[in-house]
């Protein structure tokens, strides 16, 4: 089993960094990075308590969130994609990302407590 | 002339009939819990025109009981007078009635929840004197005995009306907003280790970002570009500050300047960007 997923796993990996665009690149790395960050935080819900709740609530969300937003850009600036987005040039898209992160991050501050 | 004639009439007849003469007998009273049956223990026997010794006392949930037999003193055979009253006075002269009918036996028993009792009497509370009235037209020896007391408590007047029929003039007590009591918090190490881990990410991120080889080559030379950055830094801050003083209204002055900056900035930046590909395309 093992023998066979590996080779598949790896010829992925080389693939996906050979094709892909370094824009998408650092996109994905910064999924990644929220990714970590908002598990580091469900763990330290179950294993400490969500005691004070809005604040874990709010720092949950804003890192799921930010993923939703990441995932937007990331779709949005896929030149693969482009025909689905003929209006949103990447420009356009990276506005809208940051408009939309710093609209969320008012509330998650406000919701932080 | 009639009418004269006819209430002479009654008179007499009236005058027959109170020959007769009652005598009360086995008479006994006593105040039981709910469920308690009458037994000789617990009920107190009385000879009439005796009082009792000592007060009865009783609450809301007890049963006052009493009962007796109307005899004909002449034979002894079953009297039923019209009017057996069982009557409760109140210290400051209010009084309350109760009617008692006779069984097929023809003895007379009173039982009642005082709770249900007390109503009658306006949940007035405190000592009663209690009198059992026994009259009727043909009776020649009427009984109004004064037999004894009863000390009533806790039948308050708040338990015992509907809460839509009670009026309050006092002001109510004011209530005042209890905040979530804070839980107990884990130990600041717990607390620094989990904010250390939840802040590794971010180096992932900067050895992906350095090892996918971030760069800023193709920002353009203006002075759109530092403040483009610095206008999110800033709003980035701010609302740090937001966090830690600032309330909403200071937060949104401050940052509708700084987001007018940043936007006109970002304008500025992203569009000579969009420019320089439209052209190189």
């Amino acid at each position: 089993m093992a023998s066979q997923v590996i080779p598949v796993l790896t010829k992925l990996f080389d693939d996906y960094q050979k094709t892909t665009s370094s824009k998408l690149k650092i996109i994905d790395a910064y999924m990644v990075y929220i990714l970590f960050t908002g598990i580091f935080q469900f763990i330290y819900c179950l294993l400490v308590g969500t005691f004070p709740f809005n604040s874990f609530l709010s720092g949950f969300i804003s890192t799921v969130t930010s993923f939703v937003l990441a995932s937007c850009l990331r779709m949005q600036v896929n030149k693969e994609n482009r025909s689905e987005f003929t209006a949103v040039s990447t420009e356009r898209a990276f506005a809208e990302f940051i408009f939309a992160n710093l609209i969320l991050h008012l509330v998650v501050v406000n919701f932080l407590g | 002339m009639k009418l004269l004639a006819i209430l002479a009439v009654v008179g007499l007849g009236l005058g027959f009939a109170s020959a007769q003469e009652a005598a009360i007998k086995n008479f006994r009273a006593g105040i039981l819990t709910k469920d308690q049956q009458p037994t000789a223990e617990n009920l107190k026997t009385l000879p009439l025109f005796s009082k009792l010794p000592s007060d009865l006392s009783a609450d809301a949930l007890q049963r006052l009981y009493v009962t007796f037999d109307v005899n004909e003193k002449a034979g002894g055979a079953v009297a039923k007078p019209q009017q057996v009253f069982l009557r409760f006075e109140a210290e400051n002269g209010d009084d309350a009635v109760f009617t008692l009918n006779a069984d097929r036996q023809g003895s007379y028993v009173h039982d009642s929840v005082l709770r249900t009792a007390s109503k009658l009497f306006h949940n007035v509370v405190g000592k009663f004197k209690l009198h059992l009235i026994v009259a009727d037209a043909a009776l020649k020896n009427p009984v109004n005995w004064y037999f004894g007391n009863i000390v009533l408590d806790r039948l308050s007047h708040e338990e015992l009306l509907p809460k839509s029929k009670q009026v309050h003039y006092e002001p109510l007590k004011e209530i005042t907003h209890v905040f979530r009591q804070p839980e107990k918090r884990p130990s600041a190490v717990i607390s620094d280790l989990f904010t250390v881990i939840c802040l590794l990410p971010l180096l992932i991120l900067f050895a992906l970002w350095f090892k996918i080889g971030i760069n800023f080559e193709e920002a353009p030379l203006s002075l759109w570009v530092p403040i483009f950055h610095f206008g999110l830094l800033g709003i980035f801050g701010l609302y740090f500050f937001f966090w830690i003083q600032f309330d909403m209204f200071e937060t949104l002055r401050y940052l509708a300047f700084l987001g007018f900056f940043t936007f006109l900035a970002g304008n500025r930046v992203l569009r000579s960007l969009a420019g320089n590909k439209l052209k190189s395309d």
